[in-house]
């Protein structure tokens, strides 16, 4: 095999897929990237067996072929390299060669035919997305994503497809993220977890547009399509808990607020609650809202805010990190608190937006 | 002003074996030996007053014991039982003086000497402990008081079992003159040879040796033998409440036998989460960093630790952290000796509930608590923590064996 391409185009090439690559892994074949020749390109893949990242670059085929190559090592060259073409070529015992203007470089390669190729992904249960929501709908919902390992089936977002909508849900025990949106294009159902690590591989491929993101569930796999770019993820096994049990329903305790007005109060009364576990007092009188935190080693926090409650005052507490998660990612100018009691779940969502809903659970005074 | 100072020391009589008696009538008056389990791979814990002429003490091997006195009962020990009995003996001490230093399990000193006076003098104090253990416990225990600490030991092991004994400082010179060296808390084995060589067998005597000697021979340790010699001890009681706070909470059990079956390990894992869990929740207290211990056949030790997002204090979460840690660095192939956990990084006061098992799950939590508080320890627990011996996937005719230990049980 034998090519020529841009320093650059192959640079960003590598570094993309080798996003793909998580550590380094025992098996040698699993660290390298795969560079096929393709008309008029170069197709790159990399692949640890939970994740893998394909793209393209353009390049000029001199001989057909593919090669392996060692991903970091080949990605730590490039940079350094100066901004010119770069021929790429491997012979026959895999040994790989780099030559730019008055640079050669040998790397030891493995033979392509070692390369484990990406799963095919059938395109009957699928749906198609913008850009811009699907970044959205994700940050709206990997905050609340367990990061905990005993928790395997917490640790990835709950993915429904359903005739034109989708719904993601995150949850890590404490907590709970919901986004509904409807989709085009969509064909079949699927109800599956994706690991949290696909979604934020994704996310960082995602711009702020309307150009599509084709979207595929297999029985074990879900496949991104995003412009040039293929990721394909292994699914989480398992049932995901009944989270529906945990939203509670319609309470008439209504509290509405702006939304920047709380972030800026929680964030500077969670200063004072680092030391004592992040615990904001909530406490509602009249047509205000006021803030507290204490620590008996650092002093004590107050804040106060005009809201429009309906119902009876309340007093409760909650993790201010858990809040300000939310508050960050809403989106919204203002928010509205439903509190059934002290004891029970809290229901946030953006004011006048039924498709994001964060229920939070309060923390209790010992 | 009166400087005399008025130390007790309270020495719960057998304990172990006095509390397993109290336990079980059928238990009384028989020779008892408490032990780590009741397999011949452990060792006394506590004997039985009936079980000590037959010149058994703790320490000793059980299969040395049970030569010595074939019909003796074996009880496998109960640290739970023992600590609460001893938490309660404590709080009634707590109640004649803030000046309570625990020393051990079944040992505590009081210096009741700012105290006394309103309880009528520290014989009184010493009487009134009494009557309370064996009416509330029914224990008895030897009380021994003295001017010091020293002398408070030496006077508890005076007369035992049940005993009240008193050294008067007026009466420390002629008791010491004749009491033989290895009396004296501190004074062992190695101490008293090295003491014999140099003609030294009582208390008086060594007394009168000049310190200068004693330093020569015996280093630093010469001035406090100096002292000891002639009935002097100036260390102070150190309160309970002025112990540093807790940092972490943690138990260890070494299993039966080294072990492979991850069903014995876990049950063991769980046990002992469950434990951490109580006593984190006792106290009020709930910690982020989860600590677990597991040592192999070979002694090898592995030490690791997981910090998860949320303070825990249930017992059930702490075990699913542990076995996960265990389960990711478990190598295979060595049976495993010791499993232990911990919890640190503690915050008191502070509790986040789960969302899917909602506040009810703390309120169950809370009434468990509650019946364990009263009964004893895992009166309640989870059904895997069933003592119930059974091979693990019975089918056909095994089951009517499950179902008839499941109803006798």
């Amino acid at each position: 095999m034998r090519a020529t391409c841009a320093r650059k185009d192959l640079h960003h090439g590598v570094q993309v897929a080798s996003r793909a690559i998580a550590g380094r892994s025992a098996w040698p074949i699993l660290n390298n990237v795969l560079i096929r020749t393709e008309e008029g390109h170069l197709r790159l893949t990399a692949f640890d067996l939970e994740l893998g990242i394909e793209c393209t670059i353009p390049a000029a085929i001199a001989e057909e072929g593919a090669l392996t190559v060692p991903a970091r090592l080949l990605a730590e060259v490039l940079s350094t390299l100066p901004e010119a073409d770069v021929e790429i070529s491997a012979d026959e015992q895999s040994a790989v060669e780099l030559k730019c203007q008055k640079s050669d470089y040998n790397l030891l390669g493995l033979p392509a035919d070692e390369f484990r190729q990406l799963p095919e992904i059938p395109d009957d249960r699928k749906f198609t997305i913008t850009q811009g929501a699907l970044r959205d709908i994700i940050k709206q919902t990997i905050l609340s994503v367990s990061t905990d390992e005993s928790r395997a089936i917490l640790t990835g977002v709950l993915l429904e497809l359903k005739e034109n909508e989708i719904k993601f849900v995150g949850a890590d025990g404490y907590r709970l993220a919901l986004r509904t949106a409807t989709v085009d294009g969509a064909a079949g159902e699927a109800s599956c977890i994706v690991p949290r690590r696909a979604l934020d591989e994704i996310s960082r491929m995602l711009d702020d547009d309307d150009s599509p993101v084709v979207v595929s569930i297999a029985e074990s796999q879900i496949k991104f399509v995003v412009g040039g770019i293929v990721l394909v993820s292994r699914l989480i096994e398992g049932q995901f808990p009944n989270y529906e049990r945990a939203i509670p329903g319609e309470c008439e305790r209504k509290l509405t607020m702006p939304t920047d007005d709380l972030l800026q109060r929680v964030r500077r009364a969670s200063i004072v609650a680092r030391e004592n576990a992040n615990r904001v007092i909530m406490k509602t009188e009249e047509d205000r809202m006021i803030i507290t935190a204490e620590s008996g080693d650092v002093g004590k926090a107050y804040e106060e805010l005009e809201v429009v409650k309906e119902g009876d005052d309340i007093e409760i507490a909650f993790n201010s990190k858990y809040l300000l998660e939310f508050l960050t990612v809403v989106g919204s100018e203002g928010i509205v608190m439903e509190l059934t009691g002290p004891l029970n779940s809290g229901k946030m969502a953006p004011v006048g937006r039924d498709d994001y809903t964060y229920v939070l659970m309060p923390m209790q005074i010992v | 002003m009166d400087k005399r100072r008025y130390i007790l020391l309270v020495d719960m009589n057998a304990f172990f074996a006095s509390i397993e008696q109290r336990c079980n009538p059928a238990l009384r008056g028989k020779p008892v030996l408490v032990g780590g389990s009741t397999s011949k791979r452990s060792v006394v814990a506590a004997a039985s007053y009936e079980a000590r002429p037959f010149g058994i003490h703790s320490g000793m091997s059980m299969t040395e014991a049970l030569l010595l006195c074939p019909n003796a009962v074996l009880v496998e020990g109960n640290s739970s039982k023992y600590a609460d009995t001893a938490r309660r003996v404590f709080q009634i001490c707590k109640d004649y003086t803030d000046q309570m230093e625990i020393y051990s399990i079944d040992e505590c000193f009081m210096d009741v000497t700012n105290t006394q006076n309103i309880f009528g003098g520290a014989w009184e104090i010493a009487k009134a402990v009494k009557r309370r253990i064996r009416t509330d416990m029914g224990l008895t225990c030897s009380v021994g008081i003295g001017p010091n600490k020293m002398l408070a030991k030496l006077a508890s092991g005076m007369m035992k079992p049940d005993g009240l004994v008193e050294i008067k400082p007026e009466e420390i010179t002629g008791l010491l003159e004749k009491m033989p060296v290895e009396k004296l808390h501190g004074i062992g084995d190695k101490t008293r040879i090295r003491l014999a060589k140099m003609g030294i067998t009582t208390a008086g005597s060594l007394g009168r040796v000049p310190v200068e000697t004693l330093q020569r021979r015996f280093g630093v340790l010469g001035d406090i033998l100096h002292k000891m010699g002639n009935g002097i001890d100036c260390s102070a009681v150190v309160p309970w409440h002025a112990e540093p706070d807790v940092k972490s909470v943690g138990h260890s059990y070494t299993l039966d036998r080294n072990t492979r079956d991850w069903d014995v390990i876990h049950h063991h894992l769980l046990r002992l989460s469950e434990m951490v869990g109580r006593r984190l929740r006792s106290q009020g207290y709930a910690g982020k960093t989860i600590t677990l211990v597991s040592r192999y056949e070979d002694m090898h030790t592995f030490t690791r630790q997981r910090s998860i997002a949320e303070y825990l204090d249930d017992g059930y979460a702490i075990y699913q952290v542990a076995a996960s840690i265990l389960h990711k660095h478990d190598a295979g192939g060595h049976k495993i000796r010791l499993v232990g956990v911990s919890v640190s990084n503690l915050v008191k006061g502070i509790c986040q509930p789960e969302l899917l098992a909602g506040h009810r799950y703390r309120d169950l939590l809370k009434t468990l608590d509650g019946i364990n508080d009263k009964y004893g320890e895992f009166t309640v627990k989870r059904a895997s923590l069933m003592d119930v011996k059974l091979r693990p996937k019975t089918h056909g005719f095994e089951r009517k064996k499950i179902i008839q230990l499941v109803t006798t049980a």
